[in-house]
């Protein structure tokens, strides 16, 4: 490591010493998946899906992360594909991290499924870092995973977050202890891809790096000039080094944010809705500091005097901070696996009246590991364009109703009234662009918004329903009877006729008058498909009482699509 | 209320009140209407009251969202709490063609099932948005009614809030002007004898009532809601309506007469 000596504080380059506990595997374990059996669990939708984590048998067959699904399932036929549940995650890693806290304090949880903690003063306590390494592997194992097994964990112990993640990701029965000092040496073999950085490994590569020893030779300063900050960050990681710069002292004020409540907060949701605000906040607190925080602890008080602390890491390893949205996200997956541990056994995760018992009175965030913030970009797409006030208020209507309680209208193609306006969750991506979405995790919701891809609303539609469009489509469309007037029930030929002409209407009880009529048209839909075909006609008519009705046909019976009023 | 407004990076719109009557107050006081209701709703909606809607059977009809066209066309964002069965092709056919209809629709925000806590929702609600359109239970509780009345007058009262202007399916209690269709003529399906059942529903001439509490006789306004293309247009333009009647727009399924 030549290149450090050059620098002029040479003790405070060197990163402290952390520990890294891996469970592999997290998210099929979270979904309770048998590690035995080939398993994966699947980040996207439809066709884009790919692979999230995989069990080690589909490993063993080639199943790789971030494989497309088709090709996972290619390389392993009997391959089960779970869609990855991030609340899961979190909440059965819940009783791996009060395992954890047991054996050391300031606990940190990176993401569910990594834990760090900084090493030194439990080491001493725990006599050696050996030591406390196997203590925190044997307390984790005896926690049960969802499937019953017990969950194995790698443990490792070294200068740095990035040297310890690899040591704890090192196969083996033994937890590895990197001495001091000695993770460049420790690092130096590993090919540059654990970088995790694919586009700078492959130039690496290309120009004859291939080893994290070799980059770390390079000069600092030409890393800076040919790659930027973030090869900066990667050359800082290949050294053995934090990937920031050693954290400034934490300022004299106290920048923490709290909210009170009062009344308490008998639900999650008000807590979460401040929580958001909180964040929101909070950022304005630290930008006006010019500061950003690595780690956020949140704090949650009951009325009867319960805490539930945790710690989060603030973004990314390697820079960028929480959105104040993510930050609300985290706490309610806190507030929910703390809520499951509190009440154990079959009480489950519902919002119920088992959380009326101990109402939140007190919310509180506090900035962890503060450093001089060097710039970073927070913005939500499509949200520029939206007022703060409506966004508030939108927000606070999820925060009550939950994500689906808004939504918002977005003109798509289709034959119906009502197929051809989609709705859309507030905060959500429009369903015609396609690519990257939040949410969509559920097979469902995957082919839903696959099919709602193909309908372009300029595209032709023929067997449109003309315009005006009813005012009133019933979500759910009611059973109607059409009649001639000897009060035949009327369905249409073969040859696309009424069987007569329509005098009256039945509809929720009441008898209506005909008095003007068009149609019937038939539209056969999908007329290829065996499932999706449908095979219906229309029919308008007008009432008596000044009404007008879109009515359908199918399989000899009518129900109302639309109501003109 | 102006500097409220302007918070937002797109405010108000086109005003369109202030040329259909002078009004001393600011001009961004109240929720322009479509041009077609001007003469029904000179000063259009005031914010901070609720009007009354009476539909039949509480259900949306072309008056309601003809309301919320209004006030989307204008820039403004609107939302609606617990209106079932609103037909988002019907909004956007009022809002006219072309890209103003997408873009009028992605401002106006749907509570469908807001359940028992539709006052809080709509309360919530009147702080982000300009126009409210709520459909409440059956029986309205008098306290909450003047819970959410409070609400709407909150901002107007200190001048500095964001104020809303609400539209009720339905009776309610504080209600100055109540708006109704009387009744609605279809063209289209008019045809006798040997024409009956061809065409297609081409528009409706209606008849809209507007009457204010304690103020005599009601205004009476009659135009095409909803016009061969679904916007509102006024009786005057029914040379343009009625050729639509009789020759149905390109793309219009015709009826299968004869199959060889």
């Amino acid at each position: 490591m030549p290149r450090t000596s050059q620098t002029p504080h040479p003790d405070r380059q060197t990163a402290s010493r952390v520990l890294i506990a891996w469970c592999p595997d997290w998210p099929v374990l979270a979904v309770g998946a048998d590690l035995d059996a080939p398993a994966a669990v699947l980040d996207g939708a439809g066709s884009r899906a790919a692979v999230a984590a995989c069990s080690p048998a589909a490993r063993a067959a080639g199943v790789r992360r971030g494989q497309r699904v088709r090709e996972a399932q290619r390389l392993c036929p009997e391959l089960a594909v779970l869609p990855r549940d991030e609340q899961a995650e979190a909440r059965v890693f819940e009783p791996v991290m009060a395992a954890a806290e047991e054996v050391a304090a300031a606990v940190e949880m990176v993401r569910p499924g990594l834990i760090a903690l900084p090493a030194r003063g439990p080491a001493r306590y725990h006599g050696g870092e050996p030591v406390l390494a196997a203590l925190l592997r044997d307390r984790i194992a005896d926690v049960a995973a969802p499937s019953g097994s017990p969950i194995g964990c790698g443990v490792g112990i070294a200068d740095g977050m990035f040297a310890a993640g690899l040591a704890a990701r090192r196969p083996g029965d033994t937890p590895l202890v990197v001495p001091p000092g000695g993770s460049p040496a420790f690092l130096e073999p590993y090919p540059v891809a654990v970088l995790e950085r694919p586009e700078l490994a492959g130039l690496l590569q290309r120009l004859g790096v291939h080893t994290l020893g070799a980059f770390a030779a390079l000069p600092a300063g030409d890393v800076a000039n040919r790659f930027g900050a973030d090869g900066t960050l990667a050359h800082r990681l290949a050294r053995g080094l934090d990937p920031r710069p050693p954290a400034p002292r934490r300022p004299a004020e106290d920048l923490a944010v709290e909210h009170a409540f009062d009344p308490p907060a008998e639900r999650d949701e008000p807590v979460v809705f401040v929580a958001k605000s909180l964040a929101d906040r909070l950022h304005a607190v630290l930008g006006g500091a010019g500061l950003s925080c690595v780690r956020l602890h949140v704090q949650a008080i009951t009325a009867g005097g319960r805490e539930c602390g945790r710690t989060w890491r603030h973004g990314d390893a390697a820079g960028g901070s929480l959105s104040s949205l993510a930050v609300a996200e985290r706490v309610r997956w806190q507030l929910d696996g703390w809520r499951t541990r509190e009440a154990p056994a079959g009480q489950g995760t519902d919002h119920g009246a088992d959380q009326d018992a101990d109402p939140v009175v007190l919310l509180r965030l506090v900035p962890d590991q503060l450093v001089v913030d060097a710039g970073a970009q927070q913005a939500l797409w499509g949200r520029e364009q939206v007022p703060d006030r409506v966004a508030r208020a939108a927000e606070h209507v999820q925060a009550l109703l939950g994500h689906a309680g808004v939504v918002r209208l977005e003109p798509v193609g289709g034959r119906d009234p009502a197929e051809r306006v989609e709705t859309v969750p507030w905060g959500d991506l429009p369903v015609l662009i396609q690519g990257t979405s939040i949410q969509g995790t559920s097979v469902q919701g995957a082919s839903a918004r696959g099919r709602a891809a193909a309908r372009d609303p300029r595209a032709p539609w023929p067997g449109a329903v003309p315009p005006p469009a009813p005012p009133l489509v019933p979500d759910e469309p009611a059973a109607a009877e059409l009649r001639d007037a000897s009060g035949a029930l009327l369905s249409v030929t073969g040859r696309s006729r009424l069987s007569g002409v329509p005098a009256t209407l039945a509809v929720g009880g009441e008898r209506l008058a005909v008095t003007g009529w068009a149609g019937p048209w038939p539209f056969d839909e999908r007329s290829w498909s065996r499932q999706g075909g449908r095979r219906r006609a229309r029919v308008q008519c007008a009432t008596g009482d000044g009404r007008a009705w879109l009515l359908a046909v199918e399989g000899g019976a009518w129900r109302v699509e639309g109501v003109y009023q | 209320m102006r500097s409220a407004l302007a918070g937002g990076s797109d405010g108000a719109g086109p005003d369109r009140t202030a040329a259909d009557a002078p009004d001393p107050r600011p001009r961004d006081s109240s929720v322009p209407v479509l041009d077609v209701l001007g003469e029904l709703l000179p000063e259009g909606l005031r914010r901070g009251e609720a009007v009354s809607v009476l539909s039949r059977g509480g259900a949306v009809d072309y008056l309601a969202l003809s309301l919320l066209a209004g006030a989307l066309h204008a820039g403004l964002w609107c939302a609606a709490v617990g209106v079932a069965g609103l037909g988002g092709l019907a909004v956007a056919e009022l809002l006219g063609a072309g890209a103003d209809r997408a873009e009028g629709l992605s401002r106006l925000l749907i509570v469908p099932d807001p359940a028992a806590r539709w006052a809080e929702v709509a309360s919530a609600l009147a702080d982000g948005v300009d126009l409210l359109l709520v459909h409440p239970p059956a029986h309205v509780d008098a306290q909450i009614a003047r819970r959410v009345d409070a609400r709407l007058r909150q901002g107007r009262a200190s001048g500095t809030r964001h104020s809303a202007a609400m539209a009720v399916l339905g009776a309610w209690p504080t209600a100055r002007l109540t708006l109704r269709t009387a009744r609605t003529v279809w063209v289209g399906l008019d045809g006798v004898g040997p024409t009956a059942g061809t065409g297609h529903l081409a528009g409706g001439r209606a008849t809209v009532l507007a009457e204010a509490r304690g103020a005599g006789r009601p205004r009476t306004a009659r135009l095409w809601l909803p016009s061969a293309t679904g916007a509102a247009a006024a009786l005057t333009e029914l040379p343009a309506t009625a050729r639509d009647a009789d020759a149905p727009a390109p793309g219009t399924p015709r009826r299968l007469t004869a199959v060889a």
